[in-house]
Order: C-alpha cells, then sequence, then structure tokens
C-alpha cells in the first residue's frame, strides 16, 4: 500500500468543546498525519487526551481503511468534550462489510486477542485496544447511508 | 511524516533501531522487515522515542519480535517509548510483556 498526498483535512470548531474534522480523499497513509496532527491542535484537549484519541482514532482508521472501504465523501470525525466524558464520532459512507462487522460484534462476546497461526498474525489487538481506552463504551452503527463508530473516553480532571 | 525512518546502530552487544514516524498498516512492512532481520542474530533496541502513532500493525510486529527473541535466546527492549507508543502498547493489556529501557545509555550490559 502506499500513502496518498491528495488526502485533506478540514478542522470546524463548534459549539462549546466541540470540532469536527472531515478528512477528504482518505485513500492513503497521509490520512492519519491528518488525523493526528488535528486531533493535536484542538485547544480544549490535554496532552493526555490527545495522545488517548490518537491511539484509538488511528485504529478505526486503519481498520476502515484496510478492512471497509471508505467513499469519495471521506471520514467526518467529531471530538466533543464534556465535564466528565470524552467523545470520538466517526461517520463514513455505509459499507456492507461494516453492517457485517456490527452484527457479529453485537452478537458474538469479544475474544481476547490470539495469534493466528494459520494466517502468522495477531488478531482482536485493534478491538481490544478500542475497548480498554474508551473505557466508557465504544459502538458500532451501521446505516443505510452513514455508518457510524462512537468512542467514550474518561476526561482528565 | 507519512512513512517511518529506521536507523540502524550499535551499542555494545545491542543493535539499536531508531524508529520515527507513524507505524499502521502502510508503514509496519518496513519496520519488520528490519525487525526480523536482526532479531534472531543479535540483542535487538527499538528507540521508539519519536514514533507518532502506532497501531495493532506495529504492536502486531513487535509481540512476533519478543516471540522470536526468547526463542532465538536472544534480548529485545522497546527503548524510550513515546506517549503514544507507551499508550498503545498499555491498551493491549500485554504491556508486560515487552521489556523496556528509559534510555539507550540505560540499556543492561
Amino acid at each position: 500500500m502506499n500513502g496518498h498526498e491528495a488526502a485533506h483535512a478540514q478542522l470546524e470548531p463548534l459549539r462549546g468543546q466541540s470540532s469536527r474534522i472531515h478528512l477528504e480523499r482518505c485513500s492513503g497513509a497521509a490520512v492519519f498525519e491528518l488525523y493526528d496532527r488535528s486531533v493535536r491542535a484542538l485547544p480544549f484537549l490535554s496532552g493526555n487526551e490527545a495522545s488517548t484519541l490518537i491511539v484509538a482514532g488511528d485504529e478505526i482508521l486503519d481498520n476502515l481503511l484496510t478492512h471497509g472501504e471508505i467513499g469519495p465523501g471521506g471520514v467526518c470525525v467529531v471530538v466533543r468534550k464534556r465535564t466528565s466524558a470524552l467523545s470520538l464520532a466517526f461517520f463514513v459512507e455505509s459499507h456492507e462489510q461494516f453492517a457485517a462487522f456490527a452484527e457479529r460484534a453485537s452478537r458474538e462476546p469479544r475474544l481476547p486477542p490470539r495469534f493466528d497461526e494459520r494466517e502468522g498474525r495477531w488478531r482482536g489487538l485493534g478491538l481490544t485496544m478500542c475497548a480498554n481506552l474508551a473505557v466508557q463504551g465504544i459502538s458500532y452503527r451501521p446505516g443505510t447511508l452513514v455508518d457510524r463508530i462512537f468512542l467514550r473516553f474518561q476526561a482528565s480532571r | 511524516m507519512t512513512g517511518i525512518s529506521v536507523e540502524v546502530g550499535q551499542r555494545g552487544s545491542w543493535t539499536v533501531l531508531t524508529v520515527s514516524g507513524p507505524i499502521n498498516s502502510y508503514t509496519y512492512n518496513e519496520l519488520q522487515e528490519h525487525i526480523m532481520k536482526l532479531v534472531g542474530r543479535s540483542d535487538v533496541a527499538v528507540e521508539m522515542s519519536a514514533v507518532t502513532s502506532m497501531t495493532s500493525a506495529g504492536i502486531g510486529v513487535l509481540l512476533a519480535a519478543v516471540e522470536d527473541a526468547e526463542v532465538a535466546e536472544r534480548r529485545f527492549v522497546v527503548v524510550a517509548a513515546s506517549e503514544v507508543v507507551r499508550l498503545a502498547l498499555e491498551s493491549t493489556g500485554f504491556a508486560d510483556r515487552f521489556p523496556s529501557a528509559p534510555s539507550v545509555k540505560e540499556l543492561p550490559a
């Protein structure tokens, strides 16, 4: 896979301690840098909160890029900070693989990370990372037009 | 920076890989190639203070390296993990599997 330099990010402040990041032309490695840089630029996040959102968000983006398909509309990310919680939401053009994944995730218990001897790689690491970071919950919501992923974190005191 | 940079150096019996940039599905291959070339043949330290992000793709490489080093009776250490690397490792629940050192200067003899 090669990086795609045409990727582009727009950062839009919303009401209160909230911002929307629109990642456009999300076809390659440049997306991670754009997302990470945008999160670091949010003035209402502490350094530790930004790092947490970067680790969890990069994992979500990595999965969207490698297991799914991101349409021409790109990915919209909304970051909100409240007194006790920090939320991260991803909105992406709906994709049948995501619906199948969300259905499995709601039906099957989450397995701990394990090494797949047949494929020679670890499986379930990314889901475990997101679940452990988003201690207040993670949900996958497939839709007819837009798929949504919501993660809720503890805000720093 | 969309790619990673890996510099190879030597400190005593340790081969030191200094990695910088983001480690994800697009970049982990380069790290994997460097590590797998070395890990059975010498003690390997991976300096990660300039790693800007790391997904499970990179953690899978580090886990494999820890296991391969154990089989080969070599040492493998993560050095000076950046905040995102530390968070990523901790979030797997496997942080205790990764021997670590605060700096290259403080690697065991």
